[in-house]
C-alpha cells in the first residue's frame, strides 16, 4: 500500500535490494517527522516514514507495563487547540483523539508549604515564600516584568546569571531551575535568558495544556493513519543507514528491514534523528565546515533522571515542584488524567531530576539522591504501597530534548532537499513535542513551496 | 543464542525493561540493562526496542 510496484536494484556489492519511489523519505517517526509527513501526504506527496524502532512515535510514545501506559518521553500536549501539534491532526483529517484539561492544580513546596501557583499574582506569591524580604520579592517581580514586557535579557546570559543580577537567595534561584529544568532538561546555568523569557511568553499567550487518552502514541498513530490514507507508509523495524546525497543534493536513503536492504529513492529526505545523527548519515564530507563546527559545538543533548512511582493510596493531587528537594525538580500526578491506564486501585507518579551537571554525572548517584528526595517529600510512601516501578534516564541518544532549549539549529542543512525536523531543531520559544512539531510545520511549507507533489504518479 | 548487551552503548533508557513481555530485563541499580536468562525466552522484542542499538543476539 502506498508505494511503487517494488524493483530490485543490484548494488555494486551483487546484493539485491528493493526499491521504492517516493518524494518525502522520512527518518524517524518522532512527533516532528510524522508532523512533517502527515501535511507532506496531506499535500499529495508519496510520503515514506522509516522508524528503526519496533514501535513509533520515539519518546512520544508509550509502552504497556505490567498493567501500566508508560510513556517513553513526553505525554501531554503542551498548548491545546492551540498546539502545533493538534493544529496538524486538524488540518490531515486525522482521526479524533480524546483528551482532558490538564485541570489539577499546579503546586510549589517552599516552607515545607504547599502553594499553588495560580491566577494573576501567583508567580508573586511563590516568589515570596522563598523571599528574605518584601524589596527582594519586588526586585524579583520587577525584573520579570521589564523581561517580560519591556527588554527581553540577552542570550548572552544564562537564566542563573540573569537572576543574579538581582538576587543570589537560592530558595528563588531553585523556583526557576525547577521551571527551566522541568520543562526542557536543561539547568538554569545553562539555559538563555532571553530563550526563557520566549518560552514564557508562549505559554502565557497559548491554550493550556491537554492529556491524551493513550499518550502521544495515540496522536502518533492518529497521524501514521492519515499518512496512509494518502498512501503513504509508516515502515517500523525499518532502520536508516545512509542518506543519499550527489553534487549536495539529497537523493533519498538506503535502509534495512529485517535483514533486507531497501533503497528508498526520494527528492526530499527529513530527518528525525537529530543534526549529529543526520550527519553521519549522509557523510561529513557532504557538509561544510561552518555547519559541522555549528552542530558540534551547539548541538548537545539534555539529560533527566525519570522516575515512575506506583502505589496503593493516592500521594499526590497536583503537579508539584519542590525547589527544596536535593535534586528532584517535578512530581507528576500522571494516573489523574487517564486512571484506566494503570491496574484499578494503582496511583502512579512521575518523578523528574535533571542533574546539575548535564555532561558529567553518575546516574547511581542521581538515584541515591532521589531515593532521599522521595523519603523527605512523602513520608507516607511506604505506608501508601508506594514501590518504584521504574527507573531511567534521558540522555545521549534518548534524550530530554536532541539540543539544548535555545541553542537548535536551523531545520535547513547546507545539503539540498535534506531537512532536519525534531526536538533538535527547535524554533525559538517553542519546548519539547511542541517544538518538535513546529518544526515539521515549518519543514512541510517549505517543501511545498519548493516542491510540486507527484500525485501518485511517477 | 543469547541476548549480549554493549554495556558502553547502553544508556538506562528503560525501554527494554519496558518492552519485554517476560519482564526479564532490569536496570536498577547501574541503569545498564540486564537480562534474567531464567526467563528470556529470546523474543528478540528488547533488540528492536531499543534505541542505543545496545542489543544484540550473539
Amino acid at each position: 500500500m502506498g508505494c511503487d510496484r517494488a524493483t530490485t536494484l543490484t548494488t555494486d556489492k551483487g546484493m539485491g535490494m528493493e526499491r521504492i519511489e517516493a518524494d518525502v523519505a522520512v527518518i524517524g517517526s518522532g512527533v516532528g517527522g510524522m508532523c512533517a509527513a502527515a501535511l507532506l501526504a496531506h499535500g499529495g506527496y508519496r510520503t515514506i516514514v522509516l522508524e528503526g524502532l519496533s514501535f513509533p512515535g520515539g519518546r512520544y510514545s508509550c509502552i504497556d507495563y505490567k498493567g501500566y501506559r508508560i510513556a517513553t518521553g513526553g505525554h501531554m500536549v503542551n498548548h491545546g487547540k492551540d498546539d502545533p501539534i493538534v493544529q496538524t491532526l486538524v488540518e490531515v483529517d486525522a482521526p479524533v483523539i480524546e483528551v482532558k484539561d490538564f485541570n489539577v492544580p499546579i503546586k510549589y513546596r517552599i516552607a515545607g508549604k504547599d502553594l499553588e501557583l495560580e491566577g494573576k499574582g501567583g508567580l508573586k506569591r511563590i516568589v515570596d515564600a522563598a523571599s528574605r524580604n518584601e524589596a527582594e520579592t519586588n526586585a524579583v517581580m520587577a525584573a520579570m516584568y521589564t523581561a517580560m514586557r519591556k527588554q527581553e535579557p540577552s542570550d548572552e546570559l544564562s537564566l542563573k546569571d540573569w537572576l543574579h543580577q538581582v538576587t543570589d537567595n537560592t530558595g528563588i534561584h531553585n523556583i526557576f531551575q525547577c521551571q527551566a529544568a522541568a520543562f526542557t532538561g536543561v539547568n538554569a546555568h545553562d539555559f538563555p535568558a532571553g530563550e526563557f523569557v520566549r518560552f514564557l511568553r508562549t505559554y502565557g499567550r497559548l491554550r493550556g495544556t491537554v492529556v491524551p487518552k493513550g499518550t502521544g502514541r495515540a496522536i502518533i498513530e492518529a497521524m501514521g493513519t492519515a499518512i496512509e490514507g494518502k498512501r503513504g507508509q509508516v515502515l517500523t523495524t525499518t532502520r536508516a543507514s545512509e542518506i543519499l546525497v550527489q553534487d549536495g543534493v539529497a537523493k533519498g536513503v538506503i535502509a534495512e528491514r529485517k535483514g533486507k536492504k531497501l533503497h528508498i529513492e526520494a527528492t526530499v529526505v527529513i530527518s528525525n534523528v537529530g543534526p549529529r545523527k543526520t550527519i553521519e548519515l549522509a557523510g561529513r564530507q557532504n557538509f561544510e565546515e561552518g555547519y559541522l563546527n555549528r552542530v558540534a559545538e551547539d548541538v548537545k543533548p539534555s539529560a533527566a533522571m525519570d522516575y515512575i512511582i506506583v502505589s496503593d493510596r493516592p500521594l499526590l493531587d497536583s503537579l508539584l515542584f519542590t525547589p527544596e528537594a536535593q535534586r528532584t525538580e517535578s512530581w507528576s500526578p500522571t494516573s489523574l488524567f487517564w486512571p484506566e491506564e494503570a491496574p484499578e486501585g494503582k496511583h502512579v507518579i512521575e518523578g523528574y531530576a535533571a542533574p546539575l551537571s548535564t555532561e558529567d554525572y553518575d546516574p547511581r548517584e542521581e538515584y541515591e539522591v532521589f531515593l532521599q528526595d522521595l523519603k523527605q517529600e512523602f513520608p507516607m510512601f511506604e505506608e501508601c504501597g508506594g514501590r518504584i516501578l521504574l527507573a531511567r534516564q534521558f540522555c545521549g541518544d534518548w534524550p530530554v530534548n536532541r539540543c539544548y532549549q535555545g541553542y537548535d539549529p536551523p531545520q535547513e542543512t547546507p545539503i539540498t532537499f535534506l531537512y532536519n525536523v525534531g526536538d533538535g531543531v527547535k524554533p525559538s520559544g517553542w519546548v519539547g513535542a511542541s517544538g518538535a512539531a513546529m518544526s515539521g510545520r515549518w519543514v512541510a511549507e517549505e517543501v511545498k513551496q519548493r516542491l510540486r507533489p507527484t500525485n501518485g504518479i511517477r | 543464542m543469547s541476548i549480549d548487551i554493549d554495556e558502553a552503548m547502553c544508556t538506562g533508557c528503560g525501554c527494554c525493561v519496558l518492552i519485554c513481555p517476560e519482564g526479564a530485563v532490569d536496570d536498577l541499580p547501574s541503569f545498564v540493562a540486564r537480562i534474567d536468562e531464567d526467563l528470556c525466552t529470546e523474543c528478540l522484542e528488547c533488540i528492536d526496542g531499543c534505541p542505543n542499538q545496545a542489543l544484540g543476539v550473539c
